[in-house]
């Protein structure tokens, strides 16, 4: 997933959409706007960015869960099977993104890309309300898609690389 | 935030913002004294004072001579249960306004509030 920062607004459409298109139950998101505002009136540097689970390539949340049920599969995709989660929270603790919850039915939960979207050839839900389009999801593995070419192309930047968990969420700065 | 009046009650939208706050700028903050988090209260020119209160915001995206607050919220019916006295209504401090005689035009920038870290209506019930 690629987010251009230059065009994000914050309108928060994301988290809804999310909200909406996973079940996600009220006080809990799979998605979030962060405001980052550096320097003092009225010189001001102002950051808005969509955040979520980045689905490492080097997932702590993985190989911390004790039952497996925290797994990643080929392409890249972190997810949680639920009914084989017990609800420890190790995961969660582990994510320096804080990216994972404790779903009231007790398994744990967080973003999943819409892979049941994907599945069926469409993008997901967050990626398709944004009324920016600021936000690109496609296989970083093809040289030719549209995010290879965004990163190729544009500065950016990925959250906490120095944990080294290896994001691939992107943000174009 | 909220469009309309009619998306005040809306769960998906008080999950995001449940109230409004007043973004204030830093140096003001510091002379009044007040901190992020912090309740306060608005009053006019007109004497006209905030029903409900606000929290404050202190940040530098805020002029030091504005507050700034998201309008939509501070409703005072109480069947809007998420959104009744959330935050509070800028719309109920704009009590100067000058209409432009042929278009209707209305200005509304000649209002100027004082904030206040008491709460004004402690004597009577809302």
């Amino acid at each position: 997933m690629v987010i251009d920062t230059l065009k994000c607004v914050g309108c928060s459409d994301c988290v809804v959409a999310c909200q909406t298109e996973n079940d996600v139950p009220i006080g809990y998101c799979r998605d979030w706007i962060t405001e980052t505002v550096n320097g003092s009136y009225p010189t001001i540097e102002l950051e808005l960015k969509s955040e979520r689970c980045n689905h490492c390539d080097n997932a702590p949340c993985v190989r911390c869960c004790p039952t497996g049920a925290s797994h990643q599969l080929d392409n890249g995709i972190v997810l949680v099977t639920g009914n084989e989660c017990i609800g420890c929270g190790a995961c969660i603790e582990s994510c320096p993104y804080d990216a994972r919850y404790q779903h009231p039915d007790g398994y744990v939960d967080k973003c999943t890309f819409c892979h049941h979207r994907l599945e069926k050839g469409q993008l997901p839900a967050c990626v398709s309300v944004c009324p920016t389009k600021c936000m690109y999801f496609g296989d970083l593995d093809n040289p030719n898609s549209e995010v290879s070419k965004l990163l190729k192309n544009r500065k950016h930047k990925t959250l906490a690389p120095e944990a080294g968990t290896k994001p691939q969420v992107y943000y174009l700065t | 935030m909220h469009t309309f009046s009619r998306t005040a009650n809306n769960p998906n939208l008080n999950d995001l913002k449940k109230e409004n706050d007043l973004w204030v700028n830093p140096k003001v903050a510091r002379i009044l004294g007040i901190k992020t988090g912090q309740y306060v209260w608005l009053k006019n020119q007109d004497d006209v004072t905030s029903t409900f209160s606000i929290k404050v915001r202190v940040t530098e995206r805020v002029r030091w001579d504005s507050v700034y607050m998201v309008h939509g919220f501070g409703h005072d019916n109480k069947k809007l249960t998420r959104a009744y006295a959330k935050g509070i209504n800028d719309t109920q401090l704009i009590s100067k306004i000058a209409v432009d005689p042929i278009m209707g035009g209305t200005g509304i920038r000649g209002n100027f509030v004082t904030i206040l870290t008491e709460n004004p209506h402690k004597n009577i019930e809302i």
